[in-house]
């Protein structure tokens, strides 16, 4: 059974690089979806099942804090990981109180990402 | 012994010696650990009055609180920071050499301060780096008197010995800047022609000195009431012209109607007691698409002509 | 987000994604470093890399000037393999909130000097955490030179016609990043805009690729 994963950045670097790391831990067992903006993702969000989300804070139009905001209203329980290269501690204690359930700072590598979900139980086999 | 090798050299002893430029070394705890020869000579302090010393304790004429902040936040953000001359003169208050020609009392100085960190790049302290500034300092107090004067000397080309306003030359320049500007940018602009009613019977009447009272008076007034971006020439013998930009037709219709009002209620004053009324006719111009300096001014001018053809004190806009 | 000029694109659509991806790093980092300082959260907005030519820097102008009634610029010299002008811009600042933020006292009074110093530490602060950040990720030696104060509190209509006048990093075509920070402590957003010179590009690409490479 295959998982899917919705990775949110602006910039198509981040998440290219995003995805090879989550294909390098967890290959074909997971699908990636990406969003180039916050209501790119938002929509997706609304149109299909997605089983955990790697959202970046800082994009034009609405941010990533917006989006948390936004799926906290409408009661959407799917988990956030926050990707973000605004590492203030103030950013990470407001994204947890707006709902995300981990945080990892930009520039990532694999061994971050791999340690954050496993710390999380997310077991996607 | 392999002389490819690294020389030994004394750092330490380097910066120690350095006249130059003043270095003083604290820890985290504002200990000083490094006080060269620049520091000494002009201090009259030798290092070993002050190695191992708090340095707010070793001088407490320092700005403590503005050099604990700037030092720490340096540390934590381990960058460089700076302070100049311009906005604080010195932090050591040092006598100027007496060889400089200069008028100043103390020494001007330009600090940099950087983190130090050890091999493992944790920060152990801080270097306070300090230049003397003065002469910089006292070229730069020279050249702005310079300045100055050449302004004022350009000033008085620009202005009109009489009023003290804005002359005709003056007004030329500007008007074209301002219609320039005012199409780059998109603003709206107005130029009122405004002339004294009756001036040659006033001269006449009353003598040329009174005439000249009144066009001072007058134009005292009026700059009184403008706002910051209007401009007020003498553009003739009795005739004043004012630049308005960023007003539409109808709030300088407003202003100017409060000006030819303030000059209604103007009595001025004659030596033999007794006074004289003045008013005023104007004529205001608005800028349109392709309108060139002097198209304005001769528009401005028609309408206030117009007025004055209407029975005077009164103001009349193009398109009226 | 940028314009190409006449001559073809400074930067590939790749390499300006992985250099806008360097100054959202270095931003962030910047912003971190200041907030543990000053104390406070740094509002930070998505950066702005663009081409910049003549009639981009007429547009910059213009937006300044319907943007701020007033004005305070700040210039800082960058050196080094990364080389170009930095301008910290003002609009009104609440000196009192700077101050608190800042941790300065009035002792010295608050005159325009004073609060020059309060424009120029923050501005200094910006700018050389960001620089830092962005020479450090790509491998590439910078500074700052000591700021300067190039405009206090002028009227925005007076002077924006000769901002970005006169600096030989702008003959020619070449980049500008753009930040906007915004202290939530102090009511008021700094932008921060940085133009590079433009003999430093091919070191600049060259190191993007290397980056890249990487990882």
């Amino acid at each position: 059974m295959s998982a899917t994963l919705l990775v949110v950045d602006d910039s198509k670097s981040s998440r290219q690089i995003n995805i090879a790391h989550v294909r390098d831990l967890f290959g074909a067992q997971v699908v990636c979806i990406e969003a180039d903006s916050g209501e790119d993702a938002l929509k997706t969000l609304t149109e299909r099942k997605i089983d955990l989300v790697l959202l970046d804070l800082t994009m034009p139009g609405i941010s990533g804090y917006d989006v948390l905001a936004e799926l906290r209203q409408r009661h959407l329980t799917v988990p956030v990981i926050v990707i973000s290269a605004d590492i203030q501690r103030l950013a990470k204690e407001r994204v947890a109180a707006l709902g995300a359930i981990g945080f990892i700072e930009k520039p990532v590598r694999a061994e971050a990402l791999r340690a954050m979900l496993t710390t999380l139980g997310v077991a996607h086999d | 012994m392999d002389n490819q090798q690294s020389i030994a050299i004394d750092y330490p002893d380097i910066i120690g010696n350095l006249l130059t430029v003043g270095i003083v070394m604290v820890d985290r705890r504002f200990t000083v650990v490094l006080w060269n020869r620049f520091m000494e000579l002009n201090s009259q302090i030798r290092a070993e009055e002050v190695l191992g010393k708090d340095i707010f304790d070793a001088f407490p004429e320092l700005n403590r609180n503005w050099l604990e902040k700037k030092v720490k936040s340096c540390m934590i953000l381990k960058t460089p920071s700076f302070s100049s001359w311009r906005q604080r003169p010195y932090l050591f208050r040092f006598k100027a050499s007496p060889a400089l020609a200069s008028p100043a009392e103390f020494m001007y100085q330009d600090l940099s301060i950087f983190p130090i960190r050890n091999s493992e790049g944790v920060v152990q302290g801080a270097c306070i780096a300090i230049h003397d500034a003065t002469e910089l300092a006292e070229s730069s107090r020279l050249l702005e008197q310079a300045m100055d004067q050449a302004v004022d000397l350009e000033e008085s080309s620009q202005r009109d010995g009489l009023t003290g306003l804005y002359n005709r030359k003056f007004f030329d320049e500007q008007i074209t800047q301002e219609i320039l500007r005012a199409r780059r940018y998109g603003w709206l602009l107005a130029l009122a022609m405004i002339d004294v009613d009756h001036f040659k019977s006033i001269n006449d009447n009353h003598g040329h000195p009174v005439g000249d009272a009144v066009l001072r008076t007058l134009a005292a007034r009026l700059q009184g009431m403008l706002r910051t971006s209007d401009t007020l020439c003498r553009y003739g013998g009795e005739e004043f012209a004012l630049i308005l930009p960023h007003i539409s037709q109808e709030n300088s219709r407003f202003l100017l109607d409060r000006l030819r009002k303030a000059v209604e209620g103007l009595d001025v004053e004659l030596e033999d007691g007794t006074s004289v009324r003045v008013t005023v006719s104007v004529g205001i111009a608005q800028l349109e698409d392709g309108m060139t300096a002097g198209e304005m001014v001769r528009r401005a001018d028609e309408t206030l002509y117009v007025s004055k053809q209407a029975g005077r004190n009164r103001v009349t806009c193009w398109g009226d | 987000m940028t314009e190409s000029p006449a001559q073809g694109p400074l930067l590939s659509d790749d390499e300006l994604d992985l250099f806008g991806e360097v100054v959202n790093i270095a931003m962030g980092r910047a912003g971190a470093d200041l907030a543990e300082a000053f104390a406070g959260f740094v509002h930070l907005r998505v950066p702005e890399i663009r081409s910049i030519t003549a009639a981009a820097l007429d547009a910059a102008r213009a937006r300044l000037m319907h943007t701020y009634p007033r004005i305070s610029v700040l210039h800082q010299e960058m050196i080094g393999e990364l080389a170009g002008d930095i301008a910290v811009i003002y609009g009104s600042a609440s000196y009192a909130a700077l101050r608190e933020v800042l941790g300065f006292d009035d002792r010295d009074g608050d005159g325009r000097h004073q609060r020059e110093e309060l424009l120029l530490e923050l501005g200094n602060a910006l700018a050389s955490t960001f620089v830092a950040g962005i020479g450090e990720q790509l491998g590439l030696r910078t500074g700052l030179r000591p700021p300067r104060m190039a405009l206090f509190d002028a009227p925005v209509a007076e002077v924006a016609p000769r901002l970005f006048d006169g600096s030989p990093a702008w003959r020619g075509d070449t980049l500008q990043i753009a930040i906007v920070f915004h202290l939530e402590a102090h009511d008021v957003p700094f932008e921060l805009i940085i133009t590079l010179a433009p003999d430093c590009l091919p070191a600049l690409t060259r190191a993007l690729a290397a980056t890249h490479a990487h990882g």
